[in-house]
């Protein structure tokens, strides 16, 4: 009957403690859950986190569409746009005449070719890269090959080995058999001796009362 | 049975793990075996200087034999070697180097072992990782014991180490869970072995009242006892109890037993109060709610036997395996791998005092049913055997 004062079950918190059978390993799994349970609860309420100083906000780059710095502005811009206006259906004929480009298409054009020309020699470079890689790729399969042989031979040393090894248990076990049937002859050697020894007292004393009967008799 | 105790420091002095163990399981010993001392010269564990006289004097009846060490340790160069082989490929050579380097070199000691081999019946190797064991056990494998005294550190792993283990005549581990560790890394699971540990004896009378007259304390606390030092997990303590204190407003303090080598974050509840004696200490436990274990490496945490052979439960680092592994076995403790753990555990401990009790009650009969001294001697003597010859 459980003692009112002192329950069998006792709950602190979230976990449980069953007093009967006190079992630490069941009380960590219940911490280890009540832990994990305040820590989402932690995450779901805890304050946003502000976004990292310098990093961009998402959505479109506003600075894409943004006026070009020093772009036409007042008066002289105005002129500029009415010439350009004007010019605009003869703008296929003055590129046909090749006429000089506009600034910025001649930089762009320059830039292009310079980006041409560094791709041209990173394909060089790619290509003896490439080489060098297949001459290596040819050598590591020779090593490859290498190494299964020696693999293979040490799989046969090995076997070797573990023939080795079983006579040298057999020898082991050959050895302990000798030691044992020499025990034996020993141990018989000893009692045979014993006997020996018997008989040689035993003849003593009968050849003594021998000797002792025929004085008898001749007295 | 004539046997040698084989350290690389012992003294009075010397409250280090492993040198402690040695001392005290050489003082016990003696009641039944003919016990000597082999160790160093040395004090100083970080250079290793020559501190002591040399030849034979007698520590509290034990006959303590020292060698001189023939060259101290150079830190810089010793951190350099260890760090090259723990980051780099590297040859047997370089981990002998390192071995030298870490000392205490004495051949001298190791000389005594190869020419006085026939006058012993046994060596008891203490602390794998030093010179002494290593050359010792390589020079009298068929005589030697070793007490590993390993924890899950990198050194472990080290080639030398992995052959030097299955050269022993026995091991005398100190927790299941060193034992586990060395016969994976090693795979000398034919070389006898028993888990033993080490005693320890607690005063007859222990007052928490005393304690907290004598040191102004007042309200609940955790205690912590040891070396204040990163290697003991006290950075991750501080943090987490500082946490604990700001998320929970508890009135709690972590009172603090033992010389720091680190920086103590000035809070009015943490209490450090430096080196203290043996009664203090326990008066310390008994006042405590727990005793809190934050080390990361540990092979048999006294500490942790003290306070459950006083009844007081405990809170361990569960990234330690032999603390993990001795709350579950005792039901002693509880443990913690992150910081929602510790709170929620040290919720749970301050939040019901009967679960307290009865952790400290089975933390109690755990240190009763394995860890008295006639248990150890027992232990020993059931596995080493041999009677007579001490008993002075």
């Amino acid at each position: 009957m459980d003692d009112p004062k002192n329950p069998a079950t006792e709950q602190v918190g979230p976990i449980s403690i069953d007093y009967d059978h006190l079992d630490v390993s069941s009380l960590m799994d219940q911490v280890k859950a009540a832990a994990a349970r305040t820590q989402a609860s932690d995450a779901r309420s805890g304050p946003a986190f502000p976004a990292a100083p310098g990093t961009a906000p998402a959505g479109p780059d506003r600075t894409a569409s943004a006026p070009a710095p020093g772009g036409p502005a007042g008066f002289k811009g105005k002129l500029k746009s009415i010439a350009l206006k004007l010019m605009r259906p003869f703008f296929p004929l003055i590129r046909f005449l090749g006429l000089p480009l506009h600034q910025d298409i001649r930089e762009t054009q320059r830039s292009l070719s310079e980006t041409d020309k560094r791709l041209d020699a990173l394909d060089r470079l790619l290509r003896l890269q490439e080489v060098a890689f297949e001459d290596k790729l040819v050598l590591a399969g020779e090593r490859t090959d290498k190494t299964e042989l020696r693999l293979d031979l040490l799989e046969e040393r090995i076997k070797d080995l573990d023939e080795s090894m079983e006579y040298i248990r057999l020898l082991h076990n050959l050895g302990h058999n000798l030691v044992v049937e020499l025990t034996k002859l020993r141990i018989e050697f000893d009692t045979l001796k014993s006997k020996f020894e018997i008989l040689e007292k035993d003849l003593d004393y009968l050849r003594a009362r021998e000797r002792a009967l025929e004085e008898t008799t001749r007295s | 049975m004539k046997t040698a105790f084989i350290v690389q420091r012992y003294g009075l002095e010397i409250n280090g793990g492993a040198e402690l163990h040695c001392r005290w399981m050489a003082e016990h010993m003696r009641r039944h075996w003919d016990v000597e001392v082999l160790t160093t010269r040395a004090y100083d564990y970080i250079t290793w200087k020559n501190h002591y006289p040399e030849g034979t004097t007698e520590v509290n009846g034990v006959p303590v034999r020292r060698f001189s060490v023939s060259k101290t340790r150079n830190p810089v160069r010793f951190g350099r070697l260890q760090n090259f082989i723990f980051e780099n490929e590297h040859k047997e050579s370089d981990e002998l180097a390192w071995l030298d380097e870490e000392g205490p070199t004495s051949p001298d000691l190791v000389r005594f072992l190869r020419t006085r081999e026939a006058d012993y019946d046994a060596f008891i190797f203490f602390s794998y990782r030093y010179y002494h064991s290593y050359h010792g056990i390589r020079t009298l494998p068929d005589k030697s014991v070793l007490v590993p005294t390993a924890e899950r550190d990198p050194v472990i792993h080290l080639k030398i180490f992995k052959d030097l283990f299955r050269l022993p005549r026995a091991f005398i581990y100190n927790s299941e869970e060193e034992r586990e560790m060395i016969q994976t890394v090693s795979g000398n699971t034919g070389v006898p072995g028993l888990v033993v540990g080490v005693g320890t004896v607690v005063p007859a009378e222990t007052s928490a009242e005393r304690f907290r007259e004598k040191h102004g304390l007042a309200g609940p606390y955790i205690i912590y006892v040891g070396r204040i030092d990163e290697n003991k997990g006290c950075p991750e303590l501080f943090d987490f109890f500082l946490r604990f204190k700001a998320q929970t407003r508890s009135p709690l303090k972590l009172v603090l037993i033992g010389n720091s080598v680190l920086k103590i974050p000035a809070h009015p509840d943490i209490i450090p109060l430096g080196f203290l004696p043996e009664q203090d200490k326990f008066d310390g436990f008994a006042g405590a709610e727990a005793l809190v274990m934050p080390s990361f490496f540990e092979s048999l945490s006294m500490v942790t036997l003290e306070a459950w052979a006083l009844g007081r439960p405990v809170l361990a680092n569960a990234r330690c395996d032999v603390l993990q592994g001795q709350c579950r076995r005792s039901n002693g403790g509880l443990y913690y791998a992150s910081y929602g753990e510790f709170r929620e555990a040290l919720n749970l401990l301050l939040g019901s005092e009967r679960l307290r009790a009865a952790l400290g009650a089975n933390g109690r009969a755990y240190f009763y049913a394995n860890y008295t001294w006639d248990i150890i001697e027992s232990k020993y003597l059931a596995f080493l055997g041999g009677t007579g010859g001490g008993g002075r």
